[in-house]
C-alpha cells in the first residue's frame, strides 16, 4: 500500500537517508532494524512529512504524497507514534485522545469510546494529564491516540524504548489484533524479540540505505545478530 | 508653577509628576479627590496623558474641581476631546485660532482662501509662533539688507518688532525671547473661547537672570530661581 | 472605609487595564512564540475604528463590540498571509518585520487621519464611593476585561477548536502529525489574537488620548505583562497582570506616579531574574 523509492533526507547540510527504498504491502507489518543514528526516526519523520525531503518518492495507494503537509498524510491514512511517545503533557488523557479525532474533523464521543474498549487500562487514568502518566502508560496512550485517527498504516518509532517487558507484550497483543483487522504497520526497532514477535518482514537499515532483507529466522543466529545489529538482544 | 501659585497668594497642596507614557490616571484622580484642591493645574503633555483629561471627566470630576493647564492646547489636545470632556478647561497661550483683532481676521481669511477645504486648526500658538518667528527674521533680513549671517544677527538684535495676527511680538535683545500679548482661554467645543488679553508681556523670568547686552558671548546656562 | 474600596477598584482597574491590553498578544505569543511588536498599533487600529464607526453614526455599544475587533481581526488575516506566515520559527526575522509594519502603520494612520481624531467621550457617567467619585466606564471595563477572560478560557477548555488550539500549542508537530492544519490554526490564532487587541483599543479608547502613536504607550506595559506571566497565555497573564497591575496602583498611591512606575518595572525585572520562564515557567503550569 505505501512505496518508499530512493529518500534522501536530513537535516541541514547533515544527510541521513540516502536513497531509501522499501514497500509496505496492505495488512502486512515491515520491520526495520538498525542502530542508532542509522536513519529510523529520520525514515518515519519524513514518510510522516515532518522532515523536508531532497529527493525520491513517496506513494500511498500509488499517489505520491510527497508534496502533501503532515496534516494530510494524516488524513489519508497514516498513523504516527513518534520516538519519545510525544503526549501533549498539559492535556488529560481524555482530551489526547479526542484531540485525534477532533483534528481530522470527526466527532469524538464513538471513537473514543471504542478505542478505549481496547485500552481498558486507560479508562481509570482518563483525568489525569498526559504529562503525569508513566512511560508505559504513555505509550499505551499514544497507540491509541493514533487509533482515534482511523489510520490504515501505523508508523511506530522504537515503542519498546524505556517501557517496562510486561508493557511490550501488552503492545504486542493489541497490535496483532489490530492487523486482523488489517491495519498495516511500518516499526522501527532495535529490541529484537519485540520486532520478531510482530514483524512479517525485517528489513536492515545502515546508514540511511535499507541493506538487506534478514529471513525471521535468522533472529534467532547469535552470529548473524551480531554481525548485523552488533547488538545482542 | 509652585512660586508664582505663592506669589499670587495660593499654595500647592501637592505636586506630582508623570512618566511620559502612563496612561493611567487612576491613582492621580483618587488622590486630588482626597487632597480637595481648589484647583488642578496640569502641565501633561503628550498623547498618552491625555488619557487624564478624559478619566478625570468619566470619574465626574469636571464638575467639582475646576481645571487649568499651561499645555493643553499646546498639541491640539482639545481636538481629541469631545465637548463634554474639554469645555472648561483654562488655558494660556500667547495665541488662539479663535483672537478677534482685524489682523487676526484678515490672516485667517488669506489662509482659508489657499487652503481651501484642507485649512487645518491652528489650535493655540505653535504654529502661528513659528509664522511669527519666520517674520520676525524676515525683518531682520530687510533692516539688514541682506541674508549675511552676522549682519541679520545684529539687525535683529537691535530692537526689532512684527505685528500680526497675535499682536505685537518684539524681540528682547537682553534675552533674545520676545515680548508678545499672551490670552487666557477657556476650551470651548473642541475650540477655545478667549477671556482675557495680557498685551506687551515680557519673558519677566529670563529677563531676571540674563543680559546678553551686559554679557553678550555668555554660554552658561542660566536657571531661573524658583525658591521661595 | 471608602477609601480602601476606592483604592481597591483603581487597583482593580489597573490589573484590567494591563490584562486587557496583553491578552491579545499573550494569545499570539501563547500559540505561537510569535512576538508581534506591532500590537500597540493593533490596540491603537482597534480605538480608531471605534472612533470612526462612532462617527460614521453607529451605536457606541456595537462599535466599540462588534465592529473594532471585526475590522483589527480581518486586518490580522491579512497581516498573518502576507507576513507572519512567512516567518514561521524566524523569531527575529518576525519582530523585524512586526516592528516595520508598528512603524508603517503609525505613518499610514497619521496620513489618512492625521495627528487628530475627535473621541468619543466615555459612557455610563460617574459612581460615587462614600467621598470618592469614579467613572462607571472604568467599572464596566473591569468586568469586561473578566468577562473576555472567561469567554476566551472558555473557548479554550469547552470548544474542539479550544482543544486542536491547546494541543497544536504545546507539540506543534504531533499535532499536524494527527491530521491537524496547523498553518491555519496559525492563521485563526492570529486573527483571534487581533481582534481581542482591537477589542481591547475600542475599550480603551474612551479613556485615552487616542492618536497615532497611542500604541507606543501600551506596548511595553503589554510585553512585560506577557513575558513575566510566562508560557500559560491565561493563567500567566492574569498572574502577572495581577502582580504588576497592584504593585503600580499602590506605589503609585503611596508614594509618587514616577516610582510607581519604577517599582513595577523593578519587580518585572526581579522576576524574571527568578523565573527566567516568568511565572507560569513555575507555577499553575499545566494551566492554560
Amino acid at each position: 500500500m505505501m512505496r518508499v523509492e530512493s529518500l534522501v533526507a536530513g537535516y541541514g547540510r547533515i544527510g541521513v537517508l540516502h536513497g531509501t527504498t522499501l514497500g509496505v504491502e496492505a495488512g502486512s507489518c515491515v520491520g526495520i532494524l538498525g542502530h542508532n543514528g542509522m536513519g529510523k526516526t529520520t525514515l518515519l519523520r519524513a514518510i510522516m512529512g515532518l522532515l523536508p525531503c531532497k529527493g525520491g518518492r513517496i506513494l500511498l495507494d500509488g499517489r505520491d504524497i510527497q508534496h502533501l503537509p503532515p496534516h494530510e498524510r494524516g488524513r489519508r491514512g497514516l498513523g504516527y507514534v513518534p520516538q519519545g511517545r510525544q503526549i501533549f503533557p498539559s492535556l488529560s488523557v481524555l482530551d489526547n485522545l479526542r484531540f485525534a479525532v477532533v483534528a481530522k474533523g470527526g466527532k469524538d464521543g464513538d471513537v473514543v469510546a471504542e478505542v478505549l474498549e481496547e485500552f481498558p487500562e486507560l479508562r481509570r487514568l482518563l483525568d489525569r494529564p498526559g504529562g503525569a502518566l508513566s512511560g508505559g502508560e504513555q505509550q499505551l496512550l499514544a497507540l491509541a491516540r493514533a487509533l482515534c485517527g482511523r489510520p490504515r498504516l501505523l508508523l511506530l518509532d522504537e515503542p519498546t524504548e524505556g517501557i517496562q517487558p510486561s508493557i511490550n507484550a501488552a503492545i504486542v497483543e493489541r497490535i496483532h489484533a489490530l492487523r486482523r483487522r488489517g491495519l498495516s504497520v511500518l516499526l522501527v526497532e532495535q529490541n529484537l524479540d519485540f520486532i520478531e514477535a510482530l514483524a512479517d518482514r525485517i528489513l536492515l537499515i545502515q546508514r540511511g540505505r535499507i541493506t538487506r532483507e534478514i529471513p525471521p529466522a535468522a533472529l534467532g543466529d547469535p552470529a548473524l545478530v551480531q554481525e548485523f545489529v552488533g547488538t545482542s538482544a | 508653577m509652585t512660586k508664582y501659585f505663592r506669589d499670587g497668594g495660593g499654595d500647592a497642596v501637592a505636586v506630582d509628576f508623570f512618566p511620559l507614557d502612563v496612561t493611567n490616571f487612576g491613582p492621580a484622580i483618587q488622590k486630588i479627590q482626597a487632597a480637595k484642591p481648589d484647583m488642578v493645574v496640569s502641565a501633561l503633555v503628550g498623547g498618552a496623558h491625555v488619557s487624564f483629561y478624559r478619566q478625570w471627566a468619566a470619574a465626574g470630576m469636571k464638575s467639582r474641581i475646576p481645571m487649568a493647564s499651561t499645555t493643553f492646547g499646546g498639541g491640539n489636545e482639545s481636538l481629541l476631546l469631545s465637548p463634554e470632556e474639554g469645555d472648561g478647561i483654562v488655558c494660556a497661550f500667547s495665541y488662539f485660532q479663535e483672537v478677534d483683532n482685524a489682523a487676526n481676521k484678515a490672516f485667517l481669511e488669506k489662509f482659508r482662501a489657499k487652503l481651501g477645504a484642507n485649512t487645518p486648526y491652528l489650535g493655540a500658538e505653535l504654529a502661528m509662533r513659528s509664522y511669527t518667528g519666520m517674520r520676525l527674521w524676515a525683518e531682520g533680513v530687510k533692516r539688514a539688507g541682506t541674508t549675511d549671517r552676522m549682519k541679520v544677527i545684529e539687525a535683529l538684535g537691535s530692537g526689532i518688532s512684527v505685528d500680526g495676527p497675535p499682536g505685537r511680538t518684539m524681540l528682547d535683545p537682553k534675552t533674545n525671547h520676545v515680548t508678545l500679548d499672551v490670552y487666557v482661554a477657556e476650551v470651548k467645543n473642541r475650540g477655545f473661547n478667549v477671556l482675557q488679553h495680557f498685551p506687551n508681556s515680557p519673558p519677566a523670568d529670563t529677563q531676571s537672570v540674563c543680559d546678553l547686552q551686559k554679557e553678550p558671548n555668555a554660554n552658561r546656562q542660566v536657571v531661573v530661581d524658583v525658591r521661595i | 472605609m471608602d477609601l480602601v474600596l476606592a483604592t481597591g477598584i483603581q487597583a482593580l482597574s489597573g490589573i484590567a487595564t494591563l490584562l486587557l491590553i496583553s491578552l491579545g498578544l499573550a494569545i499570539v505569543f501563547g500559540m505561537m512564540r510569535v512576538i508581534n511588536l506591532a500590537h500597540g498599533e493593533f490596540l491603537m487600529l482597534g480605538a480608531y475604528s471605534a472612533i470612526l464607526a462612532v462617527q460614521a453614526g453607529i451605536n457606541l455599544w456595537v462599535a466599540m463590540l462588534v465592529v473594532a475587533p471585526l475590522c483589527v481581526g480581518l486586518f490580522g488575516v491579512v497581516v498573518e498571509r502576507l507576513v507572519i506566515r512567512r516567518l514561521y520559527g524566524r523569531m527575529v526575522d518576525t519582530m523585524l518585520a512586526t516592528w516595520g509594519l508598528s512603524l508603517a502603520l503609525i505613518g499610514a494612520v497619521t496620513m489618512i487621519f492625521g495627528n487628530t481624531v475627535a473621541g468619543f467621550s466615555a459612557p455610563l457617567g460617574s459612581v460615587q464611593i462614600g467621598a470618592y467619585s469614579t467613572s462607571g466606564y472604568g467599572l464596566f471595563l473591569i468586568a469586561a476585561t473578566m468577562v473576555l477572560l472567561a469567554a476566551v478560557w472558555a473557548v479554550l477548555r469547552f470548544t474542539p477548536a479550544g482543544l486542536i488550539a491547546r494541543g497544536t500549542m504545546q507539540n506543534a508537530g504531533m499535532a499536524a502529525a494527527l491530521g491537524v492544519p496547523t498553518e491555519r490554526v496559525y492563521a485563526l490564532s492570529f486573527a483571534a489574537g487581533a481582534a481581542v487587541s482591537g477589542l481591547a483599543g475600542a475599550l480603551i479608547a474612551p479613556m485615552s488620548g487616542v492618536v497615532p502613536t497611542m500604541g507606543t504607550a501600551y506596548i511595553a506595559r503589554s510585553f512585560i505583562t506577557v513575558i513575566t506571566g510566562g508560557a500559560a497565555m491565561l493563567a500567566g497573564t492574569s498572574s502577572a497582570a495581577g502582580l504588576l497591575g497592584s504593585v503600580n496602583t499602590l506605589g503609585t498611591f503611596v508614594t509618587t506616579p514616577v516610582l510607581g512606575e519604577v517599582l513595577m518595572l523593578a519587580v518585572a525585572i526581579l522576576l524574571l531574574r527568578l523565573l527566567p520562564q516568568g511565572i507560569t515557567g513555575r507555577f499553575f503550569r499545566r494551566s492554560l
